[in-house]
């Protein structure tokens, strides 16, 4: 379970100038559901989510995970296994190879049993049709193969929660929408908590939940 | 994690090579030097072990023995004690200083011509002396001839001499006279009356190589006496050693520790003495200022390699930004970034080093061979200068590693704190 209250954020450009990105959200997000976090472009989604990802650390207010505030977990081990994020831009290390890609979690957190991993992989990767692809280099793949590798990054050290930002917005619509749906089949099948973000609130109407930003703050449950 | 940093420093090849080669070109000077000068020394060492044995001494009054010219300290000395004469008293109170084994006696014979007889050229500028040295005398390199010691009447002559003569046999010129006269540079200078029309003879009975020492014809210890007792106008040669004495002594001990012995001379006699120990520690400091000299050189282009080393780590951060937002996002450490980043500048030490060593490799085997045959036209028995250490290679191979990760530091700090989300937001 996810439980936020009054969560504010501002950036500060300077004395004269600070955006309020967040103002005063609070929200509460079952184990295991699926929702979309929409809004305009500004509206606060992605400061959000990099909250949720423990990626930023600056706000004020509390965001518990499990009963615990987030805060308290090691920022790294969170990252690695708490949560899994996929980004708009697929994020991949052009230099290692589409399996290389997907360990990284892995090489970066504490060795697991090789054997074990080596199954996780495979059955990632014939999961998400990229078989074929393990060895070959992130600029040999199409923009959905690259997506496809960047959810199988985020869903090797079995994560709790999935954190999606805009994964279709570098997609042709088709492409999209078959990486919604693969996205929502792991969910089912792997029982995490996934949160997508989008502007494009047509994209995910079988979510559990929609919360609506706007201006920093939730409109409409 | 290691793979993955090696990935980053083979994606830019060539900017790896070229951030190496400050490395290679500081690692190439360094073990020239090392590599070089440590053989250097240890052939002038051994050299000068051969010529001189650890027992064996040379006690002079400070005239020239011509090996060691110009080697030793003057200072000047307010309360300058005279010299004793080394005359046979003296001779006999060093024979009976408790570990002396043997003493051969040496005069130095200046301002004399030597020419082989019938021939119209002296050998110019010779070196002569009286020694009462044994032919098989580690002295000499090599000795041809039937005898143990030159007998009166007898001379020795140098490989030198009879090469200056086109008689590259040695037994083509035993046998053969010389004759010493006073050169007419001597008799301008010296002007008296006692030396004109001077000349002596010698039968040849021994040929023989003092390697890199002058030393051009060896006499009867005897013999030399007269000699310049009748050039100097003395009455015979005891008067001549009475009032001057012998020139250097040629002493062996039973033992190498001869640092008592030489305590003695000095304090008894003010002679001043020489033995393998000083030639090689006065040997040692010269190339050993040499070595610091060039290892400065080194560690300035190491230090210019090293920067040049901060620079390319500075500018792969700003390429690898996204990259570093990426694994920070997904749970890198800051540990494990600063990591990769000092693996990346180490492997650049590495390759560097590693070039570096190849290069002083094939400089090594490549002129190795030229300058044994240039040492052994010097007269110095070499068969190989350069000697590869591979204890020394692994230690420079670690060191410049080491330079690469200390420049890699300041850069690692920065990669490190790189705030993940601004990191991926970089284009
Ligand atoms: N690093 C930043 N510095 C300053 N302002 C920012 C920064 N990131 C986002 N903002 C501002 O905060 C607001 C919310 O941005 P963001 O969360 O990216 O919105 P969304 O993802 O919904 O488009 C916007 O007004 C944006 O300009
Ligand atoms: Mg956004």
């Amino acid at each position: 379970m996810i439980k936020a209250e009054n969560l504010n954020k501002t950036y500060v450009m300077n004395k004269k100038v600070k955006v309020k990105a967040l103002d005063d959200i609070s929200f509460t997000i079952k184990e295991g559901s699926t929702i979309a976090i929409v809004g305009p472009s500004g509206s606060g989604k992605s400061t959000m989510l990099n909250i949720l990802g423990g990626l930023d650390t600056e706000y004020k207010g509390s965001l518990l995970v499990d009963g615990k505030d987030i805060k308290d977990y090691d920022t790294n081990y969170y990252r690695r296994n708490i949560v899994g994020t996929i980004f708009q831009q697929f994020n991949l290390v052009s230099s290692l190879t589409v399996a290389e890609n997907i360990l990284l979690p892995i090489t970066f957190g504490k060795q697991l049993g090789k054997g074990r991993v080596n199954d996780r992989l495979e059955y990632l990767l014939g999961k998400l049709g990229l078989k074929e692809r393990a060895d070959h280099k992130p600029t040999e793949l199409s923009g959905g193969q690259s997506q496809r590798v960047a959810i199988a990054r985020a869903l090797i050290a079995k994560p709790k929660i999935i954190l999606a930002d805009e994964p279709t917005g570098n997609l042709d619509s088709k492409t999209g929408g078959e990486i919604v749906d693969l996205l929502f089949e792991l969910n089912k099948e792997e029982g995490t908590t996934l949160i997508i973000v989008t502007h494009d609130p047509e994209l995910f109407n079988n979510v559990d939940r929609k919360i609506h930003l706007r201006d920093g703050k939730i409109i409409q449950e | 994690m290691f793979k993955y940093a090696l990935s980053i420093v083979l994606r830019r090849k060539m900017r790896t090579f070229l951030t190496s080669l400050g490395i290679t070109i500081a690692v190439f000077l360094i073990s020239f030097i090392i590599f070089g000068m440590q053989d250097l020394q240890k052939l002038l060492v051994d050299q000068f072990n051969t010529i001189l044995k650890p027992n064996q001494i040379i006690v002079t009054k400070g005239g020239a023995f011509s090996m060691f010219t110009g080697v030793g300290e003057q200072t000047y000395d307010q309360e300058e004690q005279k010299q004793t004469i080394m005359n046979e008293d003296v001779l006999n109170e060093i024979r009976a200083f408790e570990y002396v084994e043997d003493i051969s006696r040496m005069t130095v014979i200046t301002g004399m011509n030597i020419t082989l007889i019938d021939k119209k050229v002296p050998y110019p500028q010779a070196f002569m002396s009286g020694w009462d040295v044994k032919s098989n005398n580690s002295y000499f390199k090599e000795f041809s001839g039937n005898v143990e010691r030159v007998e009166p009447g007898k001379i020795w002559v140098s490989k030198a001499f009879s090469k200056f003569y086109k008689l590259n046999d040695p037994n083509d010129i035993i046998g053969m006279k010389v004759a010493i006269e006073p050169s007419s540079s001597s008799i301008l200078t010296n002007r008296s009356k006692s030396i004109i029309g001077k000349k002596f003879e010698y039968t040849i009975t021994g040929v023989y190589d003092p390697g890199q020492d002058k030393n051009d014809a060896i006499l009867h210890v005897e013999d030399s006496t007269s000699m310049l007792a009748d050039l100097g106008g003395f009455k015979s040669s005891n008067e001549y050693i009475k009032e001057i004495g012998y020139d250097n002594l040629y002493v062996t001990t039973y033992t190498d520790n001869v640092k008592e012995f030489k305590k003695y001379v000095k304090d008894t006699y003010n002679y001043d003495t020489f033995t393998a120990d000083d030639v090689i520690s006065i040997l040692g400091s010269i190339t050993q200022g040499l070595t610091i000299a060039l290892v400065m050189f080194g560690l300035v282009s190491a230090l210019v390699a090293g920067i040049g080393i901060i620079n390319t780590m500075i500018m792969s951060i700003y390429e690898q930004t996204k990259e570093i937002g990426i694994i920070k996002a997904i749970g890198a450490s800051n540990t494990q970034v600063l990591t990769i980043f000092l693996i990346q500048s180490g492997f650049i030490g590495l390759f560097g080093g590693v070039f570096g060593l190849l290069l002083i490799f094939a400089v090594m085997k490549l002129t190795d061979p030229l300058i044994v045959d240039q040492l052994n036209n010097a007269g110095f028995g070499a068969t190989t200068f350069f000697n590869f250490d591979i204890t020394i290679a692994l230690v420079i191979t670690a060191l410049s590693i080491l330079v690469g990760v200390v420049a890699g530091v300041y850069p690692a700090i920065k990669a490190a704190k790189l705030d993940p989300i601004k990191a991926l937001r970089y284009e």
